[in-house]
């Protein structure tokens, strides 16, 4: 069994791999089309044509694309994406950085959607068709439809500028990650209580909810350990799909509440046609999430041993 | 009643392969019956046909052009002259608003078209011929969305520059790849039917197949998935635009008025609010009737 | 002097539906003495799942609701019961088992938690101490390598299996009643009788009795001391198994009785009931078995008749035997 669970892994992690490089090599593609030569850029029109010619020899831009993918490939996977044309840094330190802040907004919006989404869902679905249920589901369908940079702008409005309570700008306090968090939260809470509410009704209705109730189960021992194990299954493959939401959607928030983090990082790169900037952040941020979908995946096999050993076998 | 059977009949006969379940008529009859009978629905579908209205004949709903700057009433409160008073030029913001329902729908329908066709045609491909073709498109699928959608856009924004045009290319470039997985799998299944069989042991070509009997059998889940889909595009046209990679001024889209009016958000607060609650009730519409309509047309794509 | 284990009296149990009331089950009574089998049979649709689910109050509400009635157990009113106390009793006093041992057990959860379930709500057992409990009860059901079974998942067990898991489960904290709802319904014929056995064997060693619910005669016939016929919502004849059986008061239960297809009996075609068990929401006047009846009177189309004591010594409701209607009937039938 351990044998196969390694393969199933291994075939996984390859699959990974493949993936990736299939990522690198859109990426790759996608700066060589763009329009405009990246040395004339990096030199901000300062440099006469022999500099510039002499710089593309040594960035090596002469070369056939298929060298200058090679290169970037073996640069992307170990980490080198060279140095920024503007801020003059490795962008590896600006992703570390970027990441950092974006990983902190990501954990504060997640735990807000999950906590929220799911527990609205769980409410919603134990009091279906009561005025519970539909108030619920009536300010998730709201929700799904609000954008997150102007909800953002509402709740600077409402919380800072009327209410003075929330700061609206960075992240110095534990305060100030509430309203980018509530910000581009609120679609993943709205989508998530949904998806709970439709997982958790199938699965009250199924006959093991019946079988323990009749072992004399309490209500919440029926719906958090029996209904809602089975219902987490599909939820949790939504997870992932939601991270990688929540990492691309980062941006509007870190735009409208000025915080340096990896999405401000990509645009601000590409206002100012920063190639190795827009580089690092697309292959990061794909890597951290098919990474992610590899971890969810394997996360899956344990919790649910039916799928375990579909895959094993 | 009869009318339908006869239009039924007909229909089967044109058809080399007369197992063909796809019943077009009493199908979608039935299903526009339900959703008449949802009020909400209803009102929804009212709504957009509204904003499509609008957008299309904007220049004469406007009170004025979307450029057109009134310089005494410069950042003016709402007044009887500007409704929903005026931005940083004097521009009437209702004006503006009604001109951005332009972008958005357009970019709704012609990113969503973009999206579907891409979708469409790889999904089919990877679904009918399976095996090695279908492990290509699946990887290429995987590929594409390992970037997050809003990020992945932004970038192709760099590649191709900004503006209306880009902006679609962009969006549909995004979405093509759920459409495809639905497409894919829906593929699948249907091969497996008798009718697939009888079309081919009647000598029909693949592509015959696929184009006169899979795909007209996916056609209701690619309604579905469109009306579904559009709503998210319209919303990626606005952050494209508020993060101003998008539609360029002095063109105007809701997103691009929200990132202008953010900076005026002190003296003048409706004017990031008007633009955004037109873009809240279009999403929602939109929202709504694409639940609406998979329920009628399509209940298993529940958990899409 | 009352030496019944569980009274129903006058049960009804209705379903508020939008297309309006359903009378799942209708003024229903019966009784378990300690030790005994009864056995409940009907068609699907009968009310006789809503009976095991009402005594059990698992009656999904809404739309269900237990309108009226007793249900007695050892003279306590389990309706009257608080929701704590009656969780008490479910798992404990009374115990089931269900049809569709796939569905009904968790997929997510190992057999051996599930078992572990009950003996640590209502013994308060540690983890351990009901982790024993849970080997023992495999073993006792006739599950091979229980050590090792208990930390299977349902889907690693044949049907069978399951339906033996099933029993563990409801049989581990020694329940005074076990109720079982078609329990071999799901299952092939030979497994069908062994688990028959077992729950036959189980019941005697544990002195349980036992509430059989089922639409097969021959199930019944096996293992029930009493049995109980319910048509459309209602009781139609109520007495020993094997007087029920050999000597069918009721016209109903004559015809399924005759619709059984019995090996030694020879008979070349099988009886069938014509027309259909009446939609509950909409039931015909009169008595309720009158459309398919072969021997219906005027009477019987207007006048619902009593569960009345047959001059056999059972229960009837059939106006076939009640004394002044009945000239009626034989004037009718000339």
């Amino acid at each position: 069994m351990d044998f196969l669970l390694l393969k199933f892994i291994l075939n996984r992690l390859w699959q990974a791999v493949v993936v990736l490089v299939g990522v690198t090599l859109i990426v790759f593609v996608m700066v060589n089309v763009a329009p405009g030569d990246p040395v004339a850029v990096m030199m901000e029109k300062k440099a006469d044509a022999a500099t510039i010619e002499r710089i593309r020899q040594q960035m090596g831009l002469n070369d056939p694309l298929y060298v200058q993918y090679w290169t970037f490939l073996k640069n992307s996977f170990s980490g080198d994406f060279g140095n920024s044309y503007f801020q003059k840094l490795p962008v590896r330190a600006l992703l570390a950085r970027g990441f950092a802040v974006t990983g902190s907004i990501a954990v504060g919006v997640l735990l807000f959607s999950i906590a929220v989404g799911i527990l609205m869902g769980i409410l919603a679905a134990v009091f279906r068709g009561r005025s519970a249920d539909r108030l619920i589901m009536l300010v998730s369908t709201l929700g799904m439809a609000l954008p997150s940079f102007w909800l953002a702008i509402i709740l600077q409005l409402v919380f800072g500028l009327w209410l003075k309570v929330l700061p609206i700008s960075g992240l110095k306090s534990f305060k100030a990650y509430i309203l980018p968090s509530v910000a581009l939260g609120m679609i993943y809470a709205a989508s998530l209580a949904r998806l709970t509410r439709t997982n958790m009704l199938d699965a009250l209705n199924q006959d093991y909810v019946r079988t323990a109730r009749s072992k004399g189960a309490g209500e919440t021992a029926v719906v958090v350990v029996h209904a809602f194990r089975n219902a987490a299954i599909p939820i949790l493959t939504y997870l992932g799909t939601l991270m990688k939401s929540i990492l691309g959607g980062s941006v509007l928030v870190e735009t409208v509440f000025a915080i340096n983090g990896l999405g401000r990082l990509l645009v601000d790169g590409i206002m100012k046609r920063d190639i190795p900037v827009i580089q690092g952040c697309t292959i990061y941020i794909a890597a951290v999430f098919v990474l992610m979908n590899l971890v969810i995946d394997l996360v899956y096999g344990l919790i649910d041993p039916r799928i375990r050993a579909a895959k094993e076998s | 009643m009869g009318n339908t059977e006869i239009e039924n009949a007909k229909i089967e006969k044109r058809l080399p392969a007369s197992e063909n379940p796809v019943k077009f008529t009493s199908f979608y009859h039935d299903a526009v019956r339900r959703l008449r009978r949802d009020k909400i629905a209803t009102v929804c579908f009212v709504f957009i046909v509204f904003m499509a209205l609008t957008a299309l004949f904007a220049p004469l709903i406007a009170p004025y052009d979307q450029s057109y700057q009134d310089i005494e009433a410069v950042m003016s409160r709402p007044t009887p002259k500007h409704w929903l008073g005026t931005d940083e030029f004097g521009r009437d913001i209702l004006s503006r608003i009604v001109y951005g329902a332009r972008v958005s729908l357009a970019v709704g329908i012609v990113a969503e078209a973009i999206a579907i066709t891409i979708g469409v045609v790889l999904g089919a491909l990877a679904g009918f011929y399976g095996g090695k073709t279908d492990a290509v498109i699946s990887r290429v699928i995987e590929m594409f969305a390992a970037f997050p959608q809003i990020l992945f856009a932004i970038v192709i924004m760099f590649v191709f520059g900004t503006g209306v045009i880009n902006v679609f290319f962009a969006i549909g470039f995004v979405g093509w790849t759920s459409v495809a997985r639905v497409i894919r799998a829906q593929v699948i299944q249907l091969k497996e039917n008798e009718y697939v069989e009888a079309a081919r042991a009647s000598g029909g070509s693949n592509l015959a197949i696929v184009a006169r009997h899979l795909i007209p059998n996916c056609l209701s889940t690619i309604i579905v998935i469109a009306t579904m889909e559009i709503p998210a595009d319209i919303m990626y046209e606005a952050s494209l635009s508020f993060l101003g990679l998008g539609v360029q001024p002095p063109q105007s889209s809701w997103g691009e008025m929200i990132s202008v009016a953010r900076r005026h958000l002190r003296s003048n607060p409706g004017y990031s609010i008007y633009p955004g609650i037109a873009l809240v009730l279009t999403v929602l519409a939109f929202n709504l009737l694409g639940d609406a309509l998979r329920d009628a047309l399509d209940p298993k794509l529940k958990n899409l | 002097m009352n030496t019944n284990l569980l009274d129903v009296k006058n049960l009804c149990t209705y379903f508020y539906t939008d297309e309006g009331v359903v009378y799942a089950l209708d003024g229903v009574s019966f009784s378990v003495k300690k030790g005994e089998t009864l056995g409940i049979v009907g068609e699907s649709g009968s009310g006789k799942s809503v009976a095991a689910l009402s005594v059990m109050r698992l009656v999904q509400t809404p739309p269900g609701k237990i309108v009226s009635g007793e249900v007695l157990m050892n003279g306590e009113n389990l309706l009257k019961l608080s929701g704590k106390e009656m969780r008490a009793v479910r798992g404990g006093k009374i115990a089931m088992i269900f049809q569709e041992p796939m569905t009904a057990l968790n997929p997510v959860y190992t057999i051996g938690s599930q078992i572990m379930e009950s003996p640590r709500i209502h013994r308060g057992l540690s983890r351990r101490q009901a982790r024993r409990v849970a080997i023992e009860m495999l073993e006792k059901v006739g599950i091979p390598l229980p050590e090792k079974r208990v930390d299977d998942y349902p889907h690693q067990l044949s049907g069978g299996m399951r339906q033996r898991a099933m029993i563990a489960i409801a049989l581990c904290c020694n329940p005074e009643l076990l109720i079982c709802d078609e329990p071999t319904t799901a299952l092939d014929v030979t497994i069908q009788a062994q688990i028959l056995e077992l729950i036959n064997d189980l019941k005697k060693e544990m002195n349980t009795s036992v509430l059989m619910i089922t639409h097969d005669l021959g199930v019944v016939a096996q293992v029930s001391e009493n049995v109980l016929v319910m048509y459309a919502s209602k009781v139609m004849e109520y007495g020993g198994v094997k007087e029920v059986f050999t000597d069918p008061c009721h016209p109903y239960t004559k015809a399924l009785l005759e619709s059984m297809p019995a090996v030694e009996s020879g008979r070349e075609r099988l009886h069938v009931i014509e027309g259909m068990v009446p939609s509950l929401s909409n039931r015909p006047e009169g008595c309720l078995f009158h459309p398919r009846c072969e021997r219906r009177m005027e009477i019987c189309k207007t006048l619902r008749p009593e569960l009345i004591m047959a001059p056999a010594g059972r229960w009837v409701r059939c106006w076939l035997y009640a004394s002044g209607p009945r000239t009626l009937g034989s004037i009718e039938r000339g």
